[in-house]
């Protein structure tokens, strides 16, 4: 149906795909597998006509084509599913829609709000789903956006659909629901392309996969080929630290645990999972934390912890369930409608600057907003975190040789790749900005870190440092909330775990998979 | 690759001129050299270069400290209105003598202040973009400048709408007889030096940069956004105010109505084409001066002095389209 | 009464017309404050042509042209070189007012008058000002109903989601600017044509700014400009009035004053209620 042959995309002097050979049958879900920048995006944007190849050919139906844009590709029956969606929050359903009809329904001065909807809501009929047709995009939650994300790929007959890490904003219960529509869709006989970096669902889902690895295909296989081991090897390449680490925790549980039960699995218990963590004083304790929201639901609602010194607390969950309002009411930047936070039994003024003071410090989700200042250098990005430091002070003024000191250590400790304290974060790669990240937030060896997401974007390599600094952070005696979406990650790294779903933290008491799945998706 | 940028730039604006010049009627030449002759012909043109100068160092100064923190205060005019104002207020009354100059001067900064202040305040409080307010108060200045020359300040012979003069202990000296070069352009170096001194060393310019490289990150490690941003509305406004006592105690003594030549605009050009650096400031705030001060000699030329204006817009079209390119080659 | 209304529509017709443009400006994610100086050189440009041609339908014309021209340069830089708008815009200004500047006095030298025949009309009413009124349920529904309308307020609130749909959002947005400046080259014929008959410098006096703010005040939507356009010009027009029959003590300046102290009383009432489209001043890197 759809075929790429010898794809070669370069963006400068960086190679994000390199001869790369692909196609895609009628009726098959095709999985394309790989680490994050492996170049299953710039495939994906390939095919979709977002992006011209450098070089090599793509046939569609036997025929070669050229797409001259998105919306080209779109009239020969390419559909895509983004992962950050598309919709304007501001525009009602109906006029999302009609925002990405096609052209043959009418001209610049028309307005084919009904026929769209007509057709829209015939698909949404077959497909099971009633959509609020009248509301406006912003208002819905994140599966149903997706719904209207599919529509509007499956619009005027889309033969090729292709879904973009589809399941990393959805909660466990939503995905197996997606699955099933994403099989209807290719029984149906269109081709599906389904991107995603979890072997669980690749494997439940996909008919072949095909596994990228630095811009070039390494490997593909038949469903009945694959296994979770080969394909973690073949993601992330032979004897590597991340395969073993990604592998490991999928061995002890084979079924993906988000769609079915486990298999007879003995529920590892905090000892079972091999976690050291000292009995410390509690550090940070956290009490009926509630955070109202103009929307009506809080945030947040009675979130209780306390995470000792010299312990890693864990909080999974899938992105949107309070994750950031908890980690901005710990760091001081949101202020808690109700309920106590204190740090060694002292309650911190409420802004930034006195979470700060009482030895609070942060690795924040969005790095390049609220992580760094990127325009700046790298002393003054770390001094960001000692302005009101007065180690760093002369009367009114910053002692910027004491700053730079610490800037070229910092650059030492933390193997940061720059030209020197003067470079400017935004010349680093993602994992060197992290390194700048943290070397801010552990500097000072802090009562309390709070991470969230910390490795969010980055390679293998930078994970495992990342890793590594945080559990020297933890042995050094902090105390560590890891608020993360990678379940793998909080396995891995913490010694408690706790689920957020909907603003409640739920204590995890059996911190298998399966178990923690299920937490994430409210099933308690 | 650079070079070849500013050339280009540099040509296409210089061809936009003369076309512009050729078409009113005017030799291109003969303008420049109107121009030159006006602004560096004399003893007294030099003067009159460097009298232009220093308000457009203030206020390029207060300029150029806002945009630093990402505010678009556009209202240095406003501002520096505000200040002749306060300064010909307290110029006029009867003061002691050694405290008379500094009180004229604080009274103008800070009534500027005030007035950007007021931007400050809707825009923290009430989420009011300082672009369109900053722009409102200038205009509602300029009408308060007209009320009070007609009004509370106008002289006391009631005849045209203009504040009395100040008295003497209140007027800057003049430093270079026989020009009207006073020592206001002493206080506009110590100033750009303070400004650049406070940016580059002192914590709560470190802040005021933070704060406009990524608010979320200066927040996120405990900068007060609210006050560094209110402080910044502040100083600035406190500069350009200074600016319009400045003009009052050293250049016109008085205040009259339609005060400002639009020294607060010209501030902009002048902040960015110094890319928003204090030193860089005082060297285009002197091009920009000679070009004022030449610009009331290219009438003998056959064209109109605003003219000049065309210039300024030139200017800073060429300095905008060399940002491009430069980044672009930067980039490839 | 009736005439006092009449009159006061026609007050507002120049800044009604330049806040429209403004408006497709903005709703397309892009904000333009050289209205001043787009309406400017419309004003000079209507009087010349209406001197040298005796047409004031062809000053109008030539006023459309040259400022969507000027339109052209603010789109070349703001959107092609993605430069900062508010720089652009008032650098624009400065442009506006020194051409106009050095034109009009070239002009006066060789010219035999100054005086411009009117627009037809009445009481300050022209075919400028029915337009201005005309253009207001015109642009709602274009906005409201049409694609083309649903594409430039995408590319207003988030452009990546128009550009995915296969529409140019530069060339949208472009597209705007153009619009923007056609209207205000109008507006300022219909100050320098229907409200006087020649050209001053610095004519404009504010209501390019004026024209801004209204936008804001009336939630960029067509009909809130409307309203906000009248609120202004009746203000406008009565301050006149009540000066000629010498009701107030209050000086003029103050007078003059008044409707930028309102703006600001109502930007400062409304505050956090207003809200700007989502992408408003935010260049847009496609891909």
């Amino acid at each position: 149906m759809v075929e790429a042959r010898g794809i070669v995309r370069r963006f400068g002097s960086f190679t994000a795909l390199d001869g790369v050979n692909f196609d895609v049958r009628p009726g098959e879900i095709h999985a394309l597998l790989g680490e994050n920048g492996a170049g299953k995006s710039t495939l994906m944007n390939v095919l979709s006509g977002l992006l011209r190849p450098s070089a090599g050919e793509l046939f569609l139906e036997g025929q070669p084509v050229r797409f001259a844009s998105p919306a080209d590709a779109t009239a020969r029956g390419v559909g895509m599913v983004h992962q950050h969606f598309l919709l304007v929050p501001s525009l009602s359903v109906g006029e999302n829609l009609l925002l990405g009809a096609s052209a043959r329904l009418g001209g610049p001065w028309s307005y084919p709000l009904r026929s769209v909807l007509g057709e829209a809501k015939a698909l949404a009929e077959q497909l099971g789903w009633k959509l609020p047709w009248d509301a406006l995009a912003g208002s819905l939650s994140v599966g149903v956006q997706q719904r209207i994300e599919i529509l509007k790929a499956l619009r005027g007959g889309a033969k090729l659909l292709l879904f973009d890490e589809p399941t990393s904003v959805l909660t466990p219960t939503e995905t197996p629901e997606l699955f099933d529509v994403i099989r209807r869709l290719a029984q149906e006989g269109r081709g599906v392309v389904f991107i995603s970096h979890k072997l669980d669902e690749v494997l439940s889902l996909a008919d072949r996969i095909t596994v990228l690895r630095r811009g070039k295909v390494v490997a593909s296989f038949a469903r009945s080929e694959a296994d979770e081991a080969l394909l973690a090897t073949a993601m992330v390449g032979e004897e590597s630290e991340a395969a073993r680490m990604l592998a490991i925790p999928l061995r002890s549980a084979p079924q993906p645990p988000v769609m079915g039960e486990p298999e007879g699995e003995v529920p590892p218990n905090l000892e079972d999972r091999g976690q050291k963590y000292s009995q410390g004083e509690p550090r940070l304790t956290v009490t009926e934390l509630t955070l109202n929201t103009s929307g009506g639901k809080p945030a947040l609602d009675r979130v209780s912890l306390c995470v000792a010194a010299g312990e890693i607390l864990g909080i999974a969950g899938v992105d949107g369930n309070g994750q950031t309002e908890l980690a901005e009411c710990l760091t001081g930047l949101k202020l808690p409608s109700s309920g106590t936070i204190t740090i060694e039994n002292q309650k911190p003024t409420p802004t930034p600057a006195g979470f700060l003071a009482a030895g609070v410090t942060s690795v924040p989700a969005d790095r390049q907003r609220r992580g760094l200042a990127l325009s700046m250098t790298l002393t003054e990005n770390l001094a960001l975190g000692t302005f009101s430091d007065a180690r760093f002070r002369k009367g009114p003024f910053l002692s910027w040789s004491a700053l730079r000191e610490r800037t070229r250590e910092a650059i030492a400790r933390f193997d940061i790749r720059a030209e020197g304290p003067g470079a400017t974060a935004g010349s680093l790669s993602g994992g060197n900005q992290q390194k700048v990240v943290l070397a801010r937030a552990l500097a000072d060896s802090p009562k309390v870190i709070i991470a969230v997401n910390p490795t969010r974007g980055l390679d293998v390599g930078a994970i495992a440092f990342v890793h590594q600094a945080l559990r020297q952070a933890q042995s050094g005696g902090a105390a560590i909330l890891l608020i993360s979406t990678e379940l793998d990650e909080v396995l891995a790294l913490s010694g408690r775990i706790g689920v957020l779903f909907e603003g409640r933290l739920t204590p995890a008491s059996d911190t298998s998979r399966s178990a923690l799945g299920r937490l994430m998706g409210g099933v308690l | 690759m650079k070079l070849w940028a500013l050339i280009l730039c540099v040509g296409v604006g210089l061809f936009f001129l003369c076309a512009v010049i050729l078409l009113a009627g005017a030799s291109p030449l003969a303008v420049g050299a109107a121009l030159w002759s006006g602004a560096f012909g004399s003893r007294y043109d030099v003067g009159e270069t460097l009298v232009q100068t220093i308000p457009l160092v203030l206020t390029g100064l207060a300029v150029a400290l806002s945009f630093r923190a990402r505010l678009m205060n556009i209202g240095a005019e406003g501002q520096l209105l505000l200040g002749a104002i306060a300064a010909t207020g307290v110029g006029v009354l009867k003061l002691p003598a050694p405290i008379h100059l500094p009180l004229c001067l604080l009274a103008g900064a800070l009534a500027g202040a005030l007035w950007s202040g007021l931007a400050g305040a809707l825009k923290l409080w009430r989420g009011v973009q300082e672009v369109l307010s900053t722009l409102l108060l200038n205009f509602i200045a300029v009408q308060l400048v007209a009320w009070v020359v007609r009004g509370p300040l106008q002289e006391a012979a009631r005849q045209f709408p203009q504040s009395d003069r100040l008295l003497t202990p209140a007027k800057f000296v003049v430093l270079l007889p026989g020009t009207r070069l006073h020592a206001g352009v002493l206080l506009a170096l110590i100033l750009t030096l303070i400004v650049w001194a406070f940016l580059k060393y002192a914590a709560a310019g470190f802040a005021l940069r933070a704060v406009g490289a990524s608010p979320e990150a200066a927040e996120a490690s405990g900068i007060p956004l609210k006050r560094t941003m209110l402080t910044t509305f502040l100083l600035s406004g406190a500069l350009a105010g200074l600016a319009g006592a400045v003009q009052i105690c050293g250049v016109t003594y008085l205040l009259a109505d339609k005060y400002s030549p639009g020294y607060g605009y010209t501030a902009i050009a002048v902040a960015l084409m110094a890319n928003l650096s204090a030193p860089g400031v005082l060297l285009s705030a002197l091009l920009f001066g000679a070009l004022t001060a030449g610009g009331s000699s290219v009438q003998q030329a056959g064209i109109s002095s605003v003219v000049i204006q065309v210039l300024q817009a030139i200017v800073l079209f060429a300095l905008l389209a060399y940002g491009w390119l430069a980044r672009r080659g930067g980039r490839a | 009464m009736i005439s006092f209304l009449l009159l006061a529509v026609a007050y507002a017709a120049p800044v009604l017309l330049c806040a429209l443009g403004e408006l497709l400006c903005e709703r397309s994610g892009v904000v333009n404050i050289g209205l001043e100086g787009l309406m400017l050189v419309g004003a000079l440009t209507a009087v010349i042509v209406t001197v040298t041609t005796g047409q004031p339908i062809l000053g109008a014309l030539a006023a459309l042209l040259a400022s969507t021209a000027l339109g052209g340069v603010f789109a070349f830089f703001a959107i092609g070189l993605k430069r900062d708008q508010i720089v652009v815009g008032t650098t624009l200004n400065f442009l506006a007012l020194g051409i106009t500047g050095v034109w009009f006095r070239a002009w006066l030298k060789t010219a035999k008058t100054s005086t411009a025949t009117t627009l037809p009309g009445w009481e300050g009413w022209s075919f400028l000002t029915v337009l201005a009124l005309v253009l207001v349920p015109v642009i709602h529904l274009v906005l409201s109903r049409t694609r083309l309308g649903l594409a430039l307020r995408a590319s207003g609130e988030k452009p990546e989601a128009a550009a995915a749909a296969g529409y140019d959002v530069s060339r949208l947005r472009a597209m705007a600017c153009l619009c923007c400046g056609a209207l205000c080259g109008l507006g300022g014929a219909a100050l320098s044509l229907s409200l006087s008959n020649a050209f001053t410098e610095e004519m404009t006096g504010g209501r390019g700014f004026v024209a801004l703010a209204v936008v804001v005040f009336g939630r960029w939507k067509p009909l809130g400009v409307l309203g906000a356009a009248l609120l202004f010009a009746l203000a406008d027009a009565g301050q006149a009035r009540l000066q000629a029959m010498g009701f107030f003590k209050v000086p003029y300046p103050i007078f003059l004053m008044l409707p930028y102290v309102l703006t600001l009383l109502a930007l400062a009432i409304r505050g956090a209620k207003v809200r700007p489209p989502a992408a408003l001043g935010e260049p847009f890197e496609p891909g």
